[in-house]
């Protein structure tokens, strides 16, 4: 009879601490257009926004839940928390942030990363951006890295967020698209000049307090031409028994020749839907390198889509899931090459266990006018148990004969043969397996920096060497 | 009649993004799939030893198609053969339906070829694999200026298996719609499932495939493969290869291969004398080849490079 290592979900315990909200601080629950009117009169909103909103609320009412995921049947969207008061004005010294935030954030060890390997720092707490620093020497060369509340009001900046801003995303896009529209709350807005490389990369986190609440943060980076940036966003939330959600959006403009690299590692809490929009537009010879670790979250929609817009721009997108009991995780990315001798690349991974769900989810569209472009698309999936579900759901609509579309997947469970190999250099048949598990991860964890690596690879190992049985 | 009338064939075991329009194929003037099917003729066909059994429909307009009941209890090669009148002028509709249950032990080749032409051909086929049986199906699609091709099986005893080609060549604005799917039920059951074909101008295909794990089904392997020549600019192409997964002791896998002939073919040809036209007209033809040396039976043979107009070669 074979035996089986017992591979833990991951430990939780780490991110599952929270401080009380006052019940003054919520806004309100569900969505009418009144308590989007709070919002715009609390945020100060300028006037296109605050009609913004409102068609946002209107594009959410009109339409239909998603027919073709994951069950979102437990989201009660009237018991939803959409808008939390800031505890605090947004902070720029690290010392002035109120001590529960950060306590909060300590724990989760944001500032010592941010003194450690980081440009800079954006801390959101519930609704609202509570610390965001650059270093002075990245601020020299021009970049801006603040919130998107406080550029949009910004002389400088106000007419650039206008102009970008849910553009990529409409509101038409899809029902949470339209939400977030409605009732986005802090987020990110970075603008790097051209030529102007980021060595060190900026990182946003992201908590979700409160429970019932929903984050909608947005997230506007436009690079321009021949810049380089590393983005990275982190997010989590302790557990509740009611559900939470986060609907926040990611817009991406990457200019001619420019780099952009996103990395994410998403470790919400298991009462979390997280039907979250990220998207990127890429000009002439630039690219964008997603790199995406899902690993919290009851149920997850989450896709990111590359527009490929100018000539021989190209797409990376390397991902990880880890599913475990009582998630549904739906996850991939889609890619639309839209200008000649445009290229992409996606390769995941995803593990299914303890009765968890995987999807992988992509599609590949390759317009009339995207001569002489590329994709290859390659998944692995592995099952640790007979109890869980892996799909792979791959589209390729190809509208081209000057294309090179290539797509390979594969499902299966830890090899018997590598195991007993490993086995006879000394391993234990647990660290065998634990060790071929890291290694089936490692597509993401290589691409990552160091210190996030060893984080994501920790989540994953944290429980993995378990008993046999 | 608007678009959520038309009865929908063809769906996608496990749907995606609406706007991608794999989830199903639209079946235009009927509202159900079981009107699609009525007045039928019905065929049962019981094969009694392996000689090829070939049945021919000729779409003259007189019946619209065929329900076919296979009784399989022992190993047979049934060879189901459409064509269209040359003098045959405007859309016509042929409708197949084939059931078969394919007893413990025993091994049925299906082969279904269409040459129907203008017609809109919508074939059917529904089979269930009992212990260490098997079912091979080998399909040529060449006619028709819409073709509908689907192919179900339950692989539910124990070490049966799947295994299907079809072979397209699509011109001047013919539009195919494929679904095959393996349900994998029982221990050590196998599928592979391969398309293969040519798009030219103003051609289109859509091409689902899916091999389904279902929990129990240890020791199973599945396989999907398509390889498309895609030779104008104004095709459209869409794949949705798909892997479904509730049991852990499993092997699936996927491949691919989408676009314009390898470059190192191509160069090797013209480096042989060839010109470019011969060199794309010989390697659409080998994907139907392919197919037909899946089949032995000569008359087959011939009744598809007649239509194809290729010389006979000595075999």
């Amino acid at each position: 009879m074979k035996e089986k290592t017992y591979i833990e979900d991951i430990d939780e315990s780490i991110y599952d601490f929270r401080f009380e909200e006052d019940e003054e601080d919520i806004l309100g629950r569900g969505i009418g257009a009144d308590l989007i009117d709070e919002i715009s009169k609390e945020k100060n909103d300028p006037e296109w926004m605050r009609a913004f909103r409102q068609k946002s609320l209107k594009i959410f009412h009109n339409t239909k839940m998603p027919q073709w995921g994951p069950s979102i049947e437990g989201l009660d969207m009237d018991r939803i928390v959409t808008y939390i008061r800031p505890k605090a004005k947004m902070r720029n010294k690290w010392e002035d942030v109120p001590e529960e935030v950060k306590q909060t954030f300590e724990r989760l060890g944001i500032p010592q990363a941010e003194r450690e390997s980081l440009s800079g720092v954006g801390a959101q707490y519930d609704s609202e951006i509570v610390y965001h620093n650059l270093r002075s020497e990245v601020e020299k060369l021009g970049v801006v890295y603040t919130d998107l509340e406080t550029a949009m009001k910004d002389e400088r900046f106000s007419k650039m967020i206008e102009s970008h801003f849910m553009k990529l995303i409409p509101p038409t896009d899809h029902k949470f698209a339209a939400l977030h529209g409605a009732v986005w709350s802090g987020g990110s807005f970075v603008y790097v000049p051209e030529g102007v490389k980021v060595e060190v990369p900026l990182q946003s986190y992201f908590r979700l307090n409160a429970e019932s609440a929903g984050q909608f943060e947005h997230t506007l980076i436009i690079i321009e031409k021949n810049s380089y940036l590393h983005f990275i966003e982190g997010c989590s939330a302790p557990k509740y028994y009611a559900a939470s959600l986060h609907a926040g959006c990611v817009e991406l403009y990457i200019g001619e020749g420019a780099t952009l690299r996103y990395s994410t590692i998403e470790n919400w809490s298991k009462n979390m839907y997280n039907l979250n929009s990220k998207r990127a537009l890429v000009e002439k010879g630039g690219k964008v390198e997603w790199i995406s670790g899902s690993f919290g979250s009851h149920v997850s929609y989450l896709y990111p889509t590359s527009v490929l817009n100018g000539e021989g721009s190209t797409s990376e997108f390397t991902g990880i899931t880890f599913s475990g009991e009582g998630q549904d995780l739906d996850t991939g990315a889609k890619v639309i090459h839209n200008a000649p001798n445009t290229s992409s690349y996606m390769n995941t991974r995803s593990i299914s266990k303890s009765g968890g769900r995987n999807t992988f989810r992509s599609e590949v569209i390759v317009k009339p006018q995207a001569k002489g472009s590329k994709s290859s698309v390659s998944c692995a999936s592995l099952m640790l148990d007979s109890i869980s579900n892996s799909d792979t759901i791959p589209v390729m609509d190809i509208r081209t004969k000057d294309a090179d579309i290539g797509h390979e997947a594969k499902i299966g469970r830890i090899s018997d043969d590598a195991v007993f190999y490993l086995m006879t250099r000394g391993l234990s048949e647990e660290e065998a397996k634990a060790l071929i598990v890291s290694g089936f991860c490692e597509n993401v964890s290589k691409e990552l920096p160091v210190e996030y690596a060893v984080e994501m690879n920790n989540l994953i190992r944290m429980e993995m060497v378990g008993s046999i049985g | 009649m608007n678009t959520s009338e038309n009865a929908k064939i063809n769906i996608l075991p496990v749907p995606t993004w609406n706007h991608l329009r794999v989830n199903e194929a639209v079946y235009e003037g009927v509202r159900t799939v079981e009107e699609i099917f009525e007045g039928l003729e019905k065929v049962e066909i019981s094969p009694t030893d392996e000689t090829p059994v070939v049945y021919d429909f000729k779409a003259d307009g007189s019946v619209k198609g065929v329900d076919f009941d296979l009784k399989i209890n022992t190993d047979s090669t049934i060879i189901l053969r459409f064509t269209a009148d040359d003098n045959l002028y405007g859309e016509r509709d042929v409708t197949v339906r084939i059931g078969s249950n394919i007893k413990e032990g025993r091994k049925l080749h299906l082969v279904i070829v269409n040459l129907t032409k203008n017609a809109r051909f919508y074939a059917a086929s529904d089979a269930v694999c009992e212990k260490e049986s098997a079912l091979t199906m080998t399909t040529v699609s060449l006619g028709s200026s819409k073709a509908y091709l689907e192919g179900k099986v339950k692989l539910q005893g124990e070490s049966s298996n799947f295994d299907t080609y079809t072979a397209y060549i699509l011109e001047k604005g013919q539009f195919l719609d494929m679904n095959y799917v393996a349900d994998h039920t029982g221990k050590n059951t196998e599928a592979n499932i391969v398309s293969a074909g040519v798009l030219n101008e103003k051609t289109q295909k859509v091409s689902r495939q899916t091999v389904n794990f279902i929990a129990g089904c240890a020791g199973s392997k599945g396989a999907e493969n398509e390889e498309v020549l895609l030779l104008d600019d104004d095709v459209i192409n869409k794949s949705a290869p798909l892997i479904l997964c509730t049991e852990e002791d499993v092997e699936g896998e996927h491949g691919a291969s989408i676009g314009q002939p390898d470059e190192d073919v191509i160069f090797y040809l013209k480096s042989r004398g060839l010109a470019i036209e011969k060199i794309y007209e010989m390697l659409s033809i080998a994907k139907v080849e392919a197919a037909l040396s899946r089949i032995d039976h000569q008359e087959t043979k011939k009744l598809v490079r007649d239509f194809l107009e290729i010389k006979e070669e000595e075999e």
